[in-house]
């Protein structure tokens, strides 16, 4: 049962209302943690994405970064609501995707990998030296008299976390996943096969930086301060792939499932351990180690046992007789 | 259909592929042969812009095709296998299929009609069985089939056969054999470099012989095994003895 794809939509659907939900229920603690669950399901599925295609991205925070200036320079110049600083956010993350695909060229592995990372820390120094735009390291505050209540930046990261799932979920059942998995496995043969490798590597990139910036924005609004070591923390770069690798690398819920484990985690071992800083976070770590070299598909392979398949529908005959159909 | 003009590449000071020109007409079957290292995967690569050419030019249905990366060679209706396999090892074979007919063959965004395009390669091929099987998981005649399946699927109108039939076992020699008359009696144009010299002889109309990347001779596979130049360099003996 629990591998019918039936019941994992359900479950989804079911896990999607209930977060929702939440939103409208008044618990401060829990609705804090399921919105940085929220955010960390968007950032983590991006990250996803990208992997999916065979780019390693070490640079996520900065997307997430980018998306939050995005927001509270956006709100602070012009009074921009959070949907307009969002969509904003969603273009300018696009727009950085796709140069950083276009940069990057046909660099894969760990030369891909060390571009985003230099992308990062070469934009958390970048607005170190902007003090006049970014505030510098004092910071920046979002204006108070524009921030709306907390309850609707609950519902608003939900939302956004239930559509970035969506989104994985389409572009799965697309023709951009054969091309993704095709090019991770092997580039070359891909283009025998037809695939442009530069332009589909654009699209995911693209697709994929929209939606951390748009985290980093929604998170901004929350927070509603901002400083170069905050949105551009090293934290978010290495969240964003933990996530996905603890629930179950290039799959759907994976990202889902290890963003709700590592808040979990990292919460109950700071509420258990908490008067020992140091033992509490030693524990979070140790736990993840465990977890990631034991479980090499994650959470999710874990639940779904065995490699995941399809049934096999019994093959339709073809007429071989006739060779018409051959290659007309 | 296919015209390869005065076709050169050297790699530092190794002349891989020298000086070789070669014309294939719609519809024919064409052998090369020639022992290892002689550049025949070299040709392959030049001709399917895997490799830019030091020298020379490659005309496709009249029109250059070099400098054109892969891709765009394989939307003109170019199909290619690779001697060293290339599976996308974490996909099922019909996954594999299908991306050929994605992006090349129908060129569809519907994964309905891919998969239905992937039925008859993968029928052709003996995969159809195989098909929710992982192509990492595929023996290496089987991975030689697949190769020959996902080139199918892009439709081609010029198909070309890198070594195939290595590492496919006796009986399915035979049966690739058959498949591949099939696939030029429906109108495919194919090159086919292949290390079993009987099945060059058997299939092709005519036969081109590399050796050291230059081209020792070209005539009918009749006149290929009479020819003194050829049976001294590469077959070495008479072919019917064992030619494999
Ligand atoms: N990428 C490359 N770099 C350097 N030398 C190469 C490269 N590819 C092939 N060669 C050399 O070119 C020659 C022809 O190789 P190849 O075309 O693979 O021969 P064949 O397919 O006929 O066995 C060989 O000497 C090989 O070592
Ligand atoms: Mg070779």
């Amino acid at each position: 049962m629990l591998r019918s794809p039936y019941f994992m939509v359900g479950l989804g659907l079911l896990s999607a209302l209930a977060l929702v939900a939440s939103t409208f229920w008044n618990a401060p603690q829990l609705n804090d943690w399921l919105f940085r669950i929220s955010t960390l399901i968007i950032l983590a599925t991006s990250w996803n994405l990208m992997a999916n295609a065979g780019l390693v991205s070490l640079g996520h925070s900065a997307f997430w970064g980018v998306g939050s200036y995005t927001a509270v320079l956006a709100a602070n110049a012009f009074g921009g609501s959070v949907l307009l600083t969002f969509t904003l956010a969603l273009v300018v993350g696009g727009v950085m995707g796709a140069l950083l695909a276009l940069v990057t060229g046909s660099l894969k592995g760990i030369f891909f990998a060390i571009v985003t990372l230099a992308l990062s820390e070469g934009l958390r120094i970048c607005a170190l030296m902007v003090p006049e735009v970014t505030g510098g390291a004092v910071g920046l505050f979002l204006k108070q008299e524009l921030r709306p209540s907390q309850h609707t930046l609950y519902l608003f990261g939900a939302l956004a976390a239930v559509g970035s799932v969506v989104v994985a979920a389409v572009i799965a059942g697309s023709k951009l996943q054969f091309a993704s998995r095709a090019m991770r496995d092997n580039e070359a043969a891909a283009q025998m096969l037809g695939i442009a490798p530069r332009r589909q590597r654009l699209i995911v990139v693209a697709i994929s930086g929209a939606m951390a910036s748009a985290a980093g924005a929604i998170n901004a609004w929350y927070g509603g301060y901002l400083d170069p070591e905050v949105a551009f923390t090293l934290h978010n770069t290495i969240l964003s792939q933990i996530a996905p690798i603890l629930g179950g690398i290039h799959t759907i819920a994976g990202p889902v499932v290890g963003a709700v484990a590592i808040i979990a985690l990292s919460e109950g071992t700071r509420i258990w351990l908490g008067t020992m800083e140091g033992v509490s976070q030693l524990t979070f770590g140790l736990i993840l180690v465990v977890c990631i070299l034991f479980l090499p598909k994650g959470l999710v392979g874990l639940v779904q046992g065995g490699p995941n398949r399809r049934k096999p529908t019994p093959a339709p005959r073809l007429p071989l007789a006739s060779t018409q159909g051959a290659k007309p | 259909m296919l015209e390869v003009r005065d076709l050169s590449k050297s790699f530092g000071g190794l002349k891989a592929v020298s000086e070789v020109s070669l014309t294939v007409g719609q519809g024919e079957f064409v052998g090369v042969i020639g022992p290892n290292g002689a550049g025949k995967t070299t040709l392959m690569n030049l001709i399917t812009g895997y490799m830019r050419p030091t020298s020379g030019d490659v005309l496709f249905e009249g029109r250059s095709i070099v400098g054109l990366p892969p891709y765009r060679i394989s939307h003109r209706g170019v199909g290619r296998t690779f001697q060293v396999v290339r599976p996308f090892a974490e996909m099922s074979v019909e996954d594999n299929v299908m991306t050929g007919a994605l992006f090349s063959g129908a060129r569809t965004n519907s994964l309905k009609v891919a998969r239905k395009a992937a039925e008859l390669p993968m029928e052709l091929t003996g995969l159809t069985a195989k098909r929710h099987v992982a192509a990492g998981a595929l023996t290496l005649g089987e991975k030689k089939k697949l190769e020959l399946a996902r080139a199918l699927a892009t439709n081609p109108r010029l198909l070309l056969l890198d070594e195939v039939m290595g590492g496919v076992t006796r009986g399915e020699v035979g049966e690739l054999m058959e498949v591949l008359r099939r696939i030029h009696s429906a109108g495919v144009t194919i090159i086919m470099i292949e290390h079993l010299v009987e099945v060059i002889m058997e299939l092709s109309q005519r036969v081109m012989v590399l050796n050291f990347g230059q081209k020792l001779f070209e005539g009918t596979p009749d006149a290929v095994v009479e020819h003194p130049a050829v049976i001294e360099s590469y077959l070495g003996k008479p072919l019917e003895a064992d030619a494999a």
